[in-house]
């Protein structure tokens, strides 16, 4: 089992902090997200910096990440500050 | 033209003068910390001691301070630094710059050193010095609240008083923590400075500035940083971002990556703490959190503060970090110098060096060891000299943290290797801001260029160190600045290849950053996507100032900043970081991921128009209309 984690602005749209899932990589979490939620829920998505275990999927493979049993995947908010 | 008028403010004879600046140095200086750095370099000898009766501090406005621009509340503070000897510059918000201008003053400078603690007061440019009596030894809380709401205040608490080397002078809840603002505050006996006037500040073009304020105002709001991350999440927001990069320091900048840092993020504290939003005056991002702690509302901690009390010491309790971030506020000392000392300190003990009761991973005691600091009790007077004087007394210089003196930010160098030649560069020590902030470009923004390549980062750290100067300079918050990363990228999202693509590019873009800096004298446009400022700017001085010369501005003041560095002994032998980040790679199998400044340094210096020894040439300041 895996877990999705949402924050700001997906959380809004998908209306849950977090679900558990199965699926295997995080490209089927993006699909996932659009045939679940719909297309807004999929762009805020795929806009988000998508994490796995805290871990950007850039120094990963990318969406081709897979995912293990126990791995969390989040969608944060790109920000700034200083 | 107005020129800006100062006053004089000697506190030895507790009098004051008009002190006005002349036009020439206003249209090369303009304000803030770049006309400070001038007259600090005019007004006082080498070699001071910047606690001592002979130190300066100068106060000061920019012309858009109290303008109603957006995000132009803020004040600077330039005095010489009590942590490296060289220039200081401290940068706040709150309401006393705007209140001090409507006081009929663009400035201060204070000189000698009061007897017995001291008041200064300034309503409609009558200047008083009157006893601090029994506010000496309050702290910032209870010495502001001595005063009527319509004043502008600037305090300092115990650690102010009792020369912490980072201690902080604090506005409102604002904070010009770096460098020791409280601390020239407190060797001069300055316990307060309150501000009320009534003189409108002056705008140029009136009409047509408040039309273009209007359009910044939309533009700021429409943009997803400053019109949703930041008033979403604040700077905390940078947790999970410096943590997904490995850029997040961890067990005093040993590691890049906590994991638990998710218990100390912004996320966590909008989710769990966040009461509302606030802001400065005249800020449409409003970033800053009001959060609950202890059943008190207070303001909430900055990235640096949840980085440095959370990651940076192994810390996960929320609680026990809000409880010091408004607890350093209310004794008036820099979160980030007292945080990573601490963290040097417990690095020390973990390495049988010193002892001072403090240890990774718990917070439960701080709260008692950083009051024995702010006081300078016993041994813990030690730990209030900073990180750079600790390792000449015990060790550990590889892994004391800090550049020149003043301590890092919480950016791991080591996955943002711009940013560490910005640390290693940066004028006033440490800084990510004065040094750049290049992180934003390298580890934690939408747009990733590669953390590791030194290739283009001596150029792209020229530049955004010479534009974020001029931004300061003209008094603007450099949040402000962070919606030049155009807003289809944060649409599109950092993993979109057209993201990437532009990140890859300007990997390779140092030779594209060198033919832009020296093109600047003929960029003659302003644009509200690039610096907004620079309109603003012209608007209210009515000066000819457009992007060119705006980023030329700062890169006067730069220059102007490292003369008086050199003056003061600091020179390119300076430029530097600790053992940890040049020569230990943060991850044992990848050895890019060390800060080559071997490498970087020469093509910086050779951009900036300075010698090998990081002077600046003398056809660099000709041509920066610079007199040594």
């Amino acid at each position: 089992m895996k877990t999705i984690r949402y924050y700001a602005p997906i959380r809004a749209i998908v209306k849950k902090e977090s679900e558990e899932t199965e699926l295997s990589s995080v490209k089927y979490v993006l699909d996932f997200i659009q045939k679940t939620y719909g297309k807004e829920a999929h762009t805020a998505a795929k806009s988000a910096l998508i994490v796995v275990n805290d871990v950007s999927i850039g120094m990963y493979q990318g969406k081709k990440t897979p995912l293990n049993d126990g791995d969390v995947i989040g969608f944060l908010p790109v920000c700034g500050g200083g | 033209m107005r020129t800006p008028v100062y006053a004089i403010i000697d506190l030895n004879t507790r009098t004051s003068a008009r002190y006005e600046i002349s036009e020439e140095m206003y249209r090369n200086y303009i304000g803030g910390k770049t006309l400070g750095a001038r007259l600090l370099y005019d007004l006082t000898p080498a070699g001071i001691d910047p606690l001592g009766p002979e130190s300066v501090v100068i106060i000061n406005t920019s012309p858009a301070t109290g303008t109603g621009a957006p995000c132009s509340s803020r004040f600077n503070m330039t005095f010489k630094n009590v942590l490296t000897g060289g220039i200081a510059s401290s940068n706040c918000g709150g309401q006393f710059g705007a209140l001090m201008k409507r006081a009929g003053y663009d400035g201060i400078i204070l000189r000698g050193q009061s007897e017995t603690p001291c008041i200064i007061s300034i309503v409609d440019r009558q200047i008083t010095i009157s006893d601090a009596g029994d506010l000496w030894g309050k702290d910032t809380e209870e010495t502001q609240l001595a005063f009527q709401k319509i004043y502008g205040k600037l305090v300092i608490g115990p650690a102010g008083e009792h020369l912490v080397r980072y201690a902080a002078a604090v506005s409102g809840e604002r904070v010009a923590g770096r460098c020791g603002a409280g601390a020239v505050l407190g060797a001069k006996k300055i316990k307060a400075i309150v501000a009320y006037g009534t003189q409108r500040p002056d705008v140029h073009d009136q009409n047509k500035f408040a039309k273009y304020v209007n359009k910044w105002v939309k533009f700021l709001r429409n943009h997803p940083m400053t019109g949703e991350a930041l008033p979403s999440y604040g700077s905390a927001g940078l947790v999970s971002k410096a943590n997904a990069t490995n850029a997040l320091p961890t067990h005093n900048f040993k590691y890049g990556h906590f994991k638990e840092a998710h218990a100390v993020s912004g996320e966590t504290l909008a989710d769990t703490r966040l009461v509302r939003n606030s802001s400065c005056i005249s800020c449409p991002i409003r970033c800053e959190r009001r959060v609950e702690i202890d059943g008190k509302e207070v303001k909430g901690p900055e990235y640096e503060t949840c980085g440095f009390f959370g990651p940076n010491i192994d810390c996960i309790s929320m609680d026990n970090l809000l409880r010091l971030n408004y607890q350093c506020d209310l004794l008036g000392m820099d979160t980030i110098s007292m945080a990573s000392t601490i963290a040097f300190a417990m690095e020390l003990k973990e390495n049988g060096l010193a002892d001072f009761d403090v240890s990774f991973g718990d917070s439960d005691s701080l709260s008692e060891i950083v009051e024995k600091i702010a006081l300078r009790e016993g041994k813990y007077s030690d730990l209030a000299n900073g990180s750079k004087w600790l390792s000449e007394q015990y060790g550990g210089k590889d892994y004391a943290m800090h550049s020149k003196g003043l301590e890092m930010a919480s950016y791991e160098p080591r996955r943002s290797v711009g940013m560490g030649l910005g640390y290693a560069t940066s004028n006033r020590g440490g800084c990510h801001l004065n040094g750049g902030y290049l992180a934003l470009l390298e580890s934690v923004g939408v747009l990733s260029m590669d953390a590791l390549s030194t290739s283009a980062k001596p150029a792209f750290t020229v530049f955004m160190q010479n534009a974020l100067e001029a931004i300061s300079a003209s008094g603007f918050c450099l949040f402000s600045a962070q919606s030049f990363v155009p807003a289809i990228l944060f649409k599109l999202g950092p993993h979109h290849p057209v993201t990437r693509a532009v990140g890859k590019i300007a990997t390779h873009l140092g030779f594209g950053v060198r033919a832009l800096l020296w093109m600047m004298p003929i960029l003659r446009f302003n644009s509200v996507f690039l610096f907004p400022h620079v309109e603003a700017l012209r608007l209210i001085t009515g000066l000819p100032f457009y992007t060119g010369s705006f980023v030329r501005l700062g890169e006067r003041g730069y220059n102007m900043e490292r003369l008086y560095n050199f003056r003061e002994g600091l020179t390119g032998k300076d430029d530097s970081l600790p053992d940890r980040l040049t020569k230990t790679p943060q991850d044992a199998n990848n050895p890019k991921t060390v800060v080559r400044l071997d490498k970087m340094l020469p093509v910086y210096y050779r951009v900036r128009g300075w010698d090998e020894n990081g002077a600046p040439r003398k056809r660099t300041l000709r041509k920066l209309r610079i007199q040594a």
